[in-house]
């Protein structure tokens, strides 16, 4: 089934074995809340690590049984971080999540050569599934928060994350845009070039499993009129399923854009580690953080 | 077009004599290449040197009397410089190098307010070779010219090929650009350029072409490769033009194909102001012929 709304994926979870959350301290009322309502909502298992006395006190305050949990007792932030890191490389949980620590510390734990979660030479990346109002479909881009410039190869493994996130929503074939300051191949911009050099690399099924067009400015991308007047035929313009950004101020101001004004909903993942990382930010809604929820154990 | 003789045919049917300056006419090749286009009427040969010198030639009593000049200038770098003038100033459409090194005859076509190429212009070679082997004539470029071709210099290469190609009555050519693979790698440089510069036709950007590359020969001029490797290409192995990466790849591929495939060619400098024909000593009558005959297509093209 082809997920076109975000909703959507709590039916998808429904259907399916329960898929196990780690949660490194979340000693939190937001991360704790959000844990809670996946968990009520039937759509995935809840693993929390942190300090017990107080993720009892928080569950109090807020009315939440902590019989919703498993609680694994670890008194500070950089240990319950290894804890839960340790606990997926066991096997003991499918998918991380981000509690009251801080990103650094957080994705340390996620690189750390020996007990972190990267494969060799795997590149880590942010991936955003956004329901835009006034777009058909649901929109996935990157990078909005990890990389700041990425490369060619960089590039093309967020390309391949996106591809991956689609195709795990049901996407048969999905389209990607790869936005650049224009739809000329203009080599001396990078945005351009690196478009060009990725959507030939697709015609030679370096890049598998989606229809790929780039260069393509914003606009062409998410509107078909906009692409007839310019005279662009690809069926990607105007019913892009993926968009991959230059760089992380065009996908953040993207991003960010969408939220504050437009009121979209939207969830991330981090992709590239063994598995599906959730990243959300304490200014981030409820609803994000659970729908954020929703796509790891999608992905998981 | 099949073959280079219908090259000659067309320039025959112009009706009319190209005006070839000739700098240091003193080799029996190049005499006889000019003796028969100007026997067959379509040239008129300007023979700047040693007026001795040339009359001591047996082919220069081939010439047809009356329709040819001869400029008695005996020493190389006036002869050069003064062949090289009537060009620029009108008074002849073509310069042909005779015996005279290439480096003497180049830095002569190159210098900045005597010579014939334009301010910034990307100075290359494309020939048209004509094989046995293929169903059409193939246009490669750069053969001798060009080292190691940028991105700016690969895009001049193929424009130049393109004109040449419409020269030939080939209407909208098929430029394929050649490497090892077909695949996009920054292992190899010339493939990135390949991918900017096919997506950069596909954007009307050059135009008048059907461009695709990376490919590798095979791919490029056998439409039974494309299938066994599953590539799809607009050129669906057809290829009129074939851009080569550098000078080394140009050039092996076309002598191996010369002496091994009864391959036959004709070449021209490209982007000067008018048709310059430089072939090497070594080169046949036959060649020079079929250069001349080019030449006199390429100035119609201008």
């Amino acid at each position: 089934m082809e997920i076109r709304k975000l909703d959507q994926m709590f039916e998808v979870l429904k259907s399916q074995a329960k898929k196990r959350l780690i949660a490194a301290w979340a000693i939190d009322a937001h991360t704790i809340m959000a844990v809670n309502d996946a968990v009520e909502m039937n759509i995935i298992q809840g693993i929390l690590v942190g300090d017990e006395p107080r993720i009892k006190a928080v569950c109090a305050e807020h009315g939440i049984d902590p019989a919703n949990f498993s609680i694994i007792h670890v008194d500070n932030d950089a240990a319950a971080a290894a804890k839960a890191v340790e606990m997926i490389n066991a096997g003991e949980g499918d998918f991380l999540m981000k509690g009251l620590l801080s990103t650094d510390r957080y994705m340390r734990a996620i690189l750390n050569k020996e007990h972190g979660l990267m494969n060799p030479g795997a590149i880590l990346s942010h991936v955003t599934v956004a329901e835009p109002k006034t777009y058909h479909k649901l929109l996935i881009f990157g990078d909005v928060a990890i990389i700041p410039l990425p490369d060619l190869k960089q590039k093309v493994a967020i390309t391949n994350y996106l591809i991956k996130v689609a195709k795990l929503l049901g996407i048969t074939t999905p389209k990607v845009g790869l936005q650049a300051a224009s739809e000329q191949t203009l080599p001396k911009i990078p945005s351009c070039a690196d478009a060009a050099i990725i959507s030939k690399m697709a015609d030679r099924g370096q890049i598998k499993g989606a229809i790929i067009e780039g260069p393509l400015g914003f606009d062409l991308i998410i509107d078909k009129e906009s692409a007839q007047i310019k005279g662009m035929k690809s069926e990607v313009c105007g019913d892009a399923d993926c968009i991959l950004f230059p760089n992380i101020e065009a996908g953040n101001v993207f991003y960010k854009t969408l939220v504050k004004l437009c009121g979209s909903e939207l969830c991330a993942i981090v992709m590239g580690a063994r598995v599906p990382c959730v990243l959300t930010s304490r200014g981030d809604t409820e609803r994000s953080k659970l729908y954020s929820i929703a796509l790891a154990a999608i992905l998981a | 077009m099949k073959s280079l003789n219908e090259i000659v045919v067309k320039a025959k049917a112009l009706g009319k004599k190209t005006r070839v300056a000739v700098a240091v006419a003193e080799d029996s090749n190049t005499l006889g290449a000019l003796a028969r286009a100007a026997n067959e009427g379509f040239v008129y040969p300007i023979l700047i040197g040693s007026l001795q010198r040339i009359k001591s030639l047996p082919e220069a009593e081939a010439l047809p009397p009356g329709a040819y000049q001869i400029i008695d200038i005996p020493d190389q770098d006036k002869a050069t410089k003064e062949a090289v003038r009537m060009v620029k100033s009108g008074e002849a459409d073509v310069l042909m190098k005779g015996l005279i090194g290439t480096d003497k005859f180049l830095k002569e076509v190159l210098n900045k307010s005597r010579g014939l190429l334009p301010p910034k212009a990307v100075m290359s070679y494309t020939c048209a070779l004509e094989l046995p082997a293929y169903h059409k004539l193939l246009l490669i470029s750069d053969t001798a010219v060009l080292p190691n071709p940028d991105l700016k210099s690969k895009i001049a290469m193929i424009n130049y090929s393109v004109r040449m190609a419409n020269a030939l009555d080939i209407v909208k050519p098929k430029v394929a650009l050649i490497s090892a693979t077909e695949k996009v790698s920054e292992a190899m440089p010339n493939t990135i350029d390949y991918a900017l510069i096919s997506k950069m036709a596909q954007r009307g950007q050059i135009k008048g072409c059907i461009v695709d590359g990376p490919l590798d020969v095979f791919l490029a001029c056998d439409p039974s490769s494309l299938a066994v490797k599953g590539v799809q290409s607009p050129i669906a192995g057809d290829a009129d033009i074939l851009i080569f990466p550098n000078l080394e790849t140009a050039n092996a591929f076309y002598k191996g194909l010369m002496l091994f495939a009864k391959g036959e060619l004709a070449g021209l400098i490209q982007g000067t102001s008018k048709p310059v024909i430089v072939m090497s000593r070594s080169e046949s009558e036959n060649s020079k012929y079929y250069c001349i005959a080019l030449s006199c297509l390429m100035k119609e093209e201008r």
